[in-house]
């Protein structure tokens, strides 16, 4: 009886929230960013944190959030990637903070792949040479569905069921290994468009919400899309592994994603098996040591994480983020969930908002009621992912 | 008590005629009245004039003093017992005496801790001497109603710990690894069971405990700041007795048998903890915990003739824990994680009387701990498992040598030491490989002298001197670095192999250790004390605690050997005969050579360990005051200290290899403010309560200095070290003991009952506070051990 009481407390009763309140008062550079071998958009991110941004958790959740202007784009910088010491990539800035690879850049299994920043100001950082790897490809990928599922708090429910992705591998035996896996899924969306105290109007360019003031500001209508629309999800677990113990072995039943149950449609899910560099995977070990790893009777106190982007004239300045290269191994799996319970078909809006969507019906006003666009971004496409499966 | 008081008066006046030429011999056997067990360490001695000729008595009971005949009185004393007084006339002949002492607490009197040592005749001139017996152990309140020798001495003033799953205690600033934890003469390398919620040595056994948090005798060495040395119960040679007890944890039993009446008699002590069968059956969610521990100690004891006594102890203990509260072994692909750990040691002591003044004791020593990290494989469920150990193997003789006014200790050890850093093996895996990293060897050799000296009734001191000379041995393959840089895989200079029994590296040096005692009357006396400690052998984890398998690592070419100087202040003051007491004490502690981890270190089969340490300085000072009541139906201390410790990397590291910047923050244990109370209240012969309270402030931990979004989440990121403090700790327990509840006299059985509430009024106290980086948010949490008061109901019984 009384170890079945003492496990009880050890596992169950001794978690709580804790509040805190943290007021930052320096800055810090923050670069993020990965070459490889994909035909597909390659982006580095260039931030800065504000000096006296103050983090403090929630009233009810406890959670801390990103604040708004937590964190300033890096604008207008020069952004070269340098590939085996010679050739020049210069990187064209999308949006503000956001510079893009160019679009014919593949990386190579073997290459040398270098950044360099030059800030709008004139301060100059430079990355270590980083060399892409080969990774083995993704022998099996199986997905089981999880009812306890996950924490997301982009849902209205906080907790919700997963389908986990398990993948098998051969890990090489002639070469040290590290690896990543990160995941991308694509939902259907029905609803492009929501207009708060407003309506939904198609204009010449972009449908737009003007606001009407015979609504309430708390009416919120909803609009169907006009073409097939998906949503995009990036996976926020890290996962990595190192071959140190496992060299050359089959790897069995890894556990790489978590992909949350929104709906009961089919879904693709691109998982990706990428390699590191050994100091990419030091660098997201400490990270996940301090922030996902931790909670055990004997962490490992945090301390400072030094990635491998300097200040070329001040190597005490601390820059956060890495920047990696890597051959990346993808598969597309298509997502059945066949075997899920309570998720409702078409239900992505409503996990996601916490209600149903609230159609404008056809009155006096307007007999017809528009459809909305499904406006490309980072989160959503129009266009079908390959693999899509109709 | 005024019965003690009269005859220390009677004895201070009596007429002494002395008649030097004549001298006898007084010998005989000091027993327990109640239990008829000898009882060794009891002080025996004689005033003649200024001079005390006096003697403890050995292992079995026994004494034998000589003086010139005279009318005189002797007095027996030892802590826990009432003193007893035998008186000889002018006319007395050489005689054996057979001394019966009774328990103070069989006279409804309580004795608590002690902080004079338990021979008051001789004055002890040490400093910061603590003797706990199993009695007063066993009153403060224990969780779940286990008794635990180290939460126990968590309530003496300048004994901490980072929270209540700590792996062993902090000791004046100490880190858990630089106290020698002694049992019976064998080390111990991890205290606790299930992650420190429980201590490993079984209650029955255990007879009673000396912490030596000041002056450290010489004969004590290996570790940097203290000494916890557990002394068991030696068998009893003429009674059988059979005792036990049911708890809540864990049932326990012990048998002594007498195999030759004053001769040979041995005893097996166990407990074990083994219902974790039945968590399924209470929630689903405990199916995958599996938990169990116990441990068994056997003693032999055998007196081979009037001079030569033989004894032999052999411990055993076992721990399975399952959880997912730790790390798992990273790097191999499994869902459920695993820890099991034993201990084995034994240890074969002869004791051999040369003359009535003169002693020989020889131990022999083994200790074995191998721990095992390991994960399950989630299709297979076979196990992987990281095997590690450590073996000690020892020789210790000395020679113990009393004259009048002094007392001699001179004597020698060997040490030899193997260690298995890790051994990564895959069972029936196809996904791990067998990964061996070559075991460590190393040995120490010791000699030391203790001399316990009064130059008057007023001054009397102590000079320990040891000297400790350590060799890092060969099979083994050491690299060399480029200086100045960062040790790893690129600076290696060059690779150099040394064969078997090869040394690579050796250190050594003095070791003194001093104290003065001076008593300007009888109930105040002034101490001072200095103490030089070498460590060569160490944990290096880069955990809050170490876990039981923190890796230990012997001194070598790149890890220099740890060396602390203490400094200590007392100021002892007694009042009404000695029924209360008030201390205080300071101390200032200066360690070299402390062991630290860069960022990111990994030891898990790291055949190069200095890759991922850094060493550095380590300063500790504080005040500890007490204040106790040690006899009475109502019993107890409080204390109060203050203590401050802080480390720092370095200078001359490489900026990437420093810690906080190279500056001094304060270790992980630095809780400034702490405040003890135990108190114990005999309320009739039968029932008896006790409550015990403690206070202390929060320990350091980390917290980010912000978030960034990067990696689709939102992760903290942190700057220094241990730059703010966890919640305080306070917690108040009860404890009722109900002692014989039949009210038939002089039964055979006795059994008694303890109820005890652990955190009464259920304080969730923080074990630590962390961050978590979840789905795009990020959260604080603080984890406790003890959420809400723990009662539990404990029976032991007595037959014999």
């Amino acid at each position: 009886m009384g170890l079945v009481l003492l496990s009880g407390i050890l596992l169950a009763a001794c978690v709580d929230l804790y509040k805190v309140e943290i007021e930052t008062d320096k800055s810090y550079l923050i670069v993020e960013g990965t070459v490889n071998n994909l035909p597909d958009r390659q982006v580095v991110s260039i931030f800065r944190t504000k000096t006296d941004a103050v983090f403090k958790s929630s009233e009810f959740t406890s959670t801390i959030v990103a604040q708004k202007g937590g964190s300033e784009p890096v604008a207008e910088a020069r952004v070269v990637v340098i590939e085996n010491g010679q050739t020049r990539y210069d990187l064209t800035e999308t949006e503000p903070g956001y510079y893009e690879m160019p679009a014919s850049f593949l990386g190579r299994v073997g290459s040398t792949y270098q950044l360099s920043i030059e800030t709008a100001a004139g301060q100059k950082y430079l990355s270590s040479i980083e060399t892409i790897s080969p990774v083995p490809p993704i022998a099996r990928i199986y997905d089981r569905y999880n009812a306890k599922g996950i924490f997301d708090r982009s849902t209205s429910v906080g907790q919700i069921a997963t389908n986990d992705f398990y993948v098998d591998f051969q890990d090489p035996a002639d070469q040290r290994n590290f690896y990543r896996w990160t995941s991308i899924t694509y939902e259907i969306q029905k609803i492009c468009a929501t207009c708060r105290g407003g309506r939904y109007y198609v204009t010449t360019n972009d449908g737009e919400c003007r606001t009407d003031s015979d609504l309430s500001v708390n009416n919120f209508f909803d609009y169907e899309c006009k073409s097939l629309c998906w949503d995009i999800f990036y996976g926020s677990s890290l996962d990595i592994f190192s071959d140190v113990y496992t060299n050359g072995k089959l790897q069995k039943d890894k556990l790489v994603a978590q992909i949350p149950v929104y709906q009961s449609n089919p879904a693709l899910v691109v998982v990706r098996q990428m390699s590191l560099s050994p100091d990419a995977y030091r660098y997201y070990k400490l990270v996940q040591d301090q922030s996902v790893n931790t909670g055990s009777l004997a962490d490992t106190p945090p301390a400072p994480i030094r990635g491998n982007i300097s200040n070329t004239s001040d190597e005490a300045e601390l820059v956060l983020g890495y920047f990696s290269a890597s051959e990346v191994a993808e598969n597309r799996y298509w997502l059945e969930r066949r075997n899920t319970v309570n998720a409702q078909p078409n239900g992505l809006f409503a996990s996601k908002n916490g209600r149903d969507p609230n159609f404008e019906l056809p009155s006096s006003l307007r007999s017809v009621i528009p459809l909305a666009d499904c406006l490309p971004s980072n989160s959503r496409t129009p266009n079908s992912p390959s693999g899509w499966r109709f | 008590m005024i019965r003690i008081t009269i005859l220390g008066f009677l004895l201070l006046f009596l007429p002494v005629v002395v008649q030097a030429q004549t001298i006898v011999s007084v010998k005989g056997l000091v027993t327990d009245s109640l239990t008829n067990q000898p009882l060794s360490g009891v002080a025996v001695s004689t005033s003649i004039d200024s001079d005390i000729y006096g003697q403890i008595t050995d292992e079995n009971g026994r004494f034998q003093l000589f003086f010139p005949a005279g009318r005189r009185g002797i007095t027996f004393k030892m802590l826990g017992y009432v003193p007893q007084y035998f008186f000889l006339d002018e006319n007395s002949q050489s005689q054996s005496l057979s001394i019966r002492m009774e328990k103070v607490e069989n006279q409804l009197e309580q004795v608590v801790v002690s902080t004079k040592g338990y021979d008051e005749t001789v004055k002890k001139p040490l400093l910061g001497v603590n003797q706990i017996n199993i009695k007063t152990l066993s009153k403060i309140p224990a969780a779940f109603g286990e008794l635990d020798f180290l939460r126990g001495v968590q309530m003496l003033p300048g004994v901490s710990s980072v929270g209540e799953a700590s792996n062993g205690v902090n000791i004046r600033g100490g880190t858990t690894d630089q106290n020698l934890i002694l049992l019976d003469g064998t080390p111990i390398f991890n205290p606790t069971h299930m992650f420190g919620l429980f201590s490993v040595v079984p209650p029955d056994a255990l007879s009673n405990l000396d912490l030596y948090k000041g002056n450290v005798p010489a004969r004590y060495g290996g570790r940097a700041a203290a000494v916890m040395d557990i002394t068991l119960k030696t068998p009893d040679v003429n009674k059988f007795r059979l005792s036990g007890g049911l708890g809540l944890i864990s049932e326990k039993l012990m048998v002594n048998v007498p195999v030759i009446k004053e001769k040979l008699a041995f005893y097996v002590a166990a407990r074990g903890a083994f219902h974790d069968f039945l968590l399924p059956y209470i929630s689903q969610d405990l199916d995958s915990v599996k938990t169990r521990f116990g441990e068994v100690v056997g003693k032999v004891f055998w007196r081979i003739n009037t001079k030569n006594t033989l004894s032999a102890m052999g411990y055993l203990s076992t721990d399975y824990f399952q959880t997912n509260l730790l790390a798992n072994l990273p790097n191999v692909v499994g869902e459920t994680t695993f820890f099991d750990h034993q201990t084995k040691n034994f240890s074969l002591k002869w004791v051999s009387l040369i003359s009535p003044n003169l002693d020989w004791q020889t131990t022999i020593s083994s200790a074995n701990y191998d721990p095992t990290i390991g994960t399950i494989e989630t299709a297979t469920l076979n196990k992987v498992r990281l095997e590690s150990g450590i073996y000690q193997h020892q020789v210790t003789s000395s020679l113990n040598y009393q004259r009048n006014r002094q007392k001699w200790e001179v004597g020698a050890s060997i040490t030899k030491y193997r260690i298995r850093p890790g051994i990564l093996n895959p069972g029936n895996s196809q996904s791990v490989n067998r990964i061996a990293v070559p075991d460590e060897f190393a040995n120490e050799l010791a000699a030391f002298a203790d001399n316990e000296i009064s130059f008057t009734p007023r001054l009397a001191a102590t000079f320990g001197l040891r000297y400790s000379y350590f060799q890092n041995r060969g099979p083994t393959t050491v690299r060399s670095y480029q200086p100045g840089e960062p040790r790893d895989e690129f600076s290696v200079l060059e690779t150099t192999r040394y064969e078997k029994g090869q040394t690579t590296k050796s250190y050594g040096g003095f070791e003194p250790r001093v104290g003065v005692r001076y008593a300007p009357n009888p109930d105040l006396s002034f101490k001072l004390g200095y103490n030089l400690m070498r460590q060569y052998l160490q944990i290096v984890s880069n955990t809050t605690t170490p876990i039981p398998t923190s890796r230990w690592k012997t001194s070598d070419t790149h890890i220099r050997p740890q060396i602390s100087h203490l400094i200590t202040g007392g100021v002892y003051q007694s009042f009404d005969s000695n029924i209360y007491e008030v201390t205080l004490e300071a101390y200032l502690r200066q360690s070299k050579n402390i062991i630290d981890y860069k960022p990111g270190a990994d030891f898990l089969l790291q055949e190069f360990p200095e890759t991922q340490l850094v060493q550095g300085r380590s300063l500790a000072y504080g005040i500890e005051t007490m204040l106790s009541k040690k006899k009475g139906n109502f019993t107890g201390w409080v204390n109060y200290t203050y203590a401050r410790t802080f480390n720092q990397t370095y200078a001359d590291l490489n900026v990437l290899e420093r810690v906080n910047n190279g500056n001094r923050y304060p270790a992980n244990y630095d809780r400034p403010h702490s405040f003890n109370a135990s108190v114990d209240l005999v309320a009739d012969s039968r029932n008896s309560f006790s409550f015990s309270f403690v206070y202390s402030t929060g320990r350091p931990y980390t917290q980010p200095v912000g978030f960034v979004e990067y990696l689709n989440n939102f992760y903290p990121y942190f700057d220094e070290r241990n730059n703010q403090r966890i919640p305080d700790y306070h917690r108040l327990d009860l404890a009722w003991h109900i002692k014989n509840p039949s009210k038939k006299v002089d039964q055979r059985w006795k059994g008694n009952w303890s109820f005890t509430v652990y955190n009464l009024y259920g304080r969730k106290n923080a074990y630590s506070v962390f961050f978590k980086s979840e789905s795009g948010v990020a959260r604080a949490y603080k984890l406790q051990i003890f959420g809400a008061p723990i009662i539990a109901l404990s029976y032991n019984f007595v037959f014999e």
